[in-house]
């Protein structure tokens, strides 16, 4: 499994995470996620994320016009995607803690076979 | 956090009717290529008062002059990927484009038709896709800015796959597909036209080969439809009956692909 695909499992919150901070457009949104780390990330798996999100109510968007060059859409959460978040992190809370169990479990026969 | 109300976006102009315009090409077209055929001094009959269809011409190579023209003016006056693109009304996004280089240009341009495309296949209605489209402009543009635009385009992925993402989570009801319908019915059509003008041509030529002036008959497949060529000193000439294809593929191509009977589901 690549990591765009296990990036894929968790974009919804992340972008939800980086909007709550600040609202922004698909591309800046882009960037941001990468200066957070997430390198693999990519434009062509976040814009239509960033539509399924506010098509199911968690985003709300703003056209801002520019004189250089077509109008930019801001994306800022909803009050129904701060809740959307919050379930989402404790989603991943529990499956991080259980994949972290797991990690470590699987860890100790791999050190006993090195001895 | 803001959670301003988005303004309505800009009005799409819906530019002129594509069948009105397409009659009116149609029939300038035509006229183009009736008028350069006599211009060159050549003859040319039409008799279409028993279905049938006669061309005769003093010198065979000017029937691929008279189509090649024909198509040239249809497709320059049709401009059929205006028809697969929406019309934007002119403004900032129309401007970046423009503002581009050729190259650059042509690289956004493609990547917005294709993306438009794709997403028409996934049944997006033009209504939805004006503004789909400039948002990815203005996302692009932003890239751009800091890369390249063919980085900026590269980065986008494949656009088939980007499209239908984007459709899945704009969660629309399916439309009719009128715009790719008629450019595909369109475009099988000349591929028809240009096939069939060759296949006569190739006959006749091939008839005047064996003998100085005769008559030859025969069937000619796909075309379902007999093809007779008189030939002598003084020229040739080629009568058939319009093969039923040329009408029946691009009409059924139109179908299948347009599925106009949504435009009556939708309204249900």
């Amino acid at each position: 499994m690549s990591e765009t695909q296990i990036l894929k499992g968790v974009l919804s919150m992340l972008l939800l995470g980086v909007l709550t901070i600040e609202e922004g457009y698909g591309y800046a949104v882009v960037v941001r996620l990468r200066e957070l780390g997430l390198v693999g990330i990519n434009e062509g798996t976040v814009y239509p994320a960033l539509t399924r999100l506010e098509s199911q109510g968690f985003l709300s968007s703003r056209l801002v016009t520019s004189t250089v060059g077509p109008a930019r859409k801001y994306y800022a959460v909803t009050p129904a995607g701060v809740e959307e978040l919050a379930r989402l992190r404790s989603i991943w809370t529990v499956v991080q803690s259980a994949v972290d169990r797991v990690s470590s479990v699987d860890a100790r026969p791999l050190e006993g076979t090195q001895r | 956090m803001s959670t301003d109300v988005p303004p309505t976006p800009p009005k799409v102009s819906a530019g002129s009717p594509p069948l009105a315009r397409l009659a009116w090409l149609s029939g300038a077209s035509i006229a183009t290529a009736l008028t350069s055929v006599f211009c060159l001094g050549q003859g040319l009959r039409l008799d279409r008062g028993d279905g049938t269809l006669a061309v005769g011409f003093a010198v065979g190579s000017w029937i691929q002059t008279a189509v090649a023209v024909w198509i040239g003016v249809f497709l320059v006056g049709i401009r059929p990927w205006r028809l697969v693109r929406s019309p934007d009304s002119p403004g900032p996004h129309t401007q970046y484009r423009a503002s581009l280089g050729s190259r650059d240009g042509m690289r956004v341009w493609w990547a917005m038709m294709r993306y438009d495309f794709w997403l028409e296949w996934h049944d997006t209605p033009r209504g939805t896709r004006a503004p789909a489209r400039r948002e990815l402009l203005a996302n692009l543009q932003a890239a751009a800015d800091q890369t390249s635009v063919a980085r900026a385009v590269a980065d986008l992925g494949d656009m088939r796959v980007l499209a239908a993402e984007t459709a899945a989570g704009l969660r629309t009801r399916p439309t009719a597909r009128l715009n790719l319908g008629v450019v595909v019915a369109l475009a099988t059509f000349l591929v028809l036209l240009f096939m069939w003008s060759f296949t006569l041509l190739g006959f006749a030529d091939g008839a005047m080969a064996t003998a100085g002036s005769g008559r030859a008959s025969a069937q000619m497949f796909p075309w379902a439809t007999t093809v007779t060529v008189e030939w002598g000193d003084d020229g040739f000439s080629v009568d058939s009956q319009m093969p039923w294809i040329l009408g029946v593929l691009p009409l059924l191509f139109f179908v299948v692909v347009g599925q106009p009977w949504r435009l009556v589901t939708r309204r249900r």
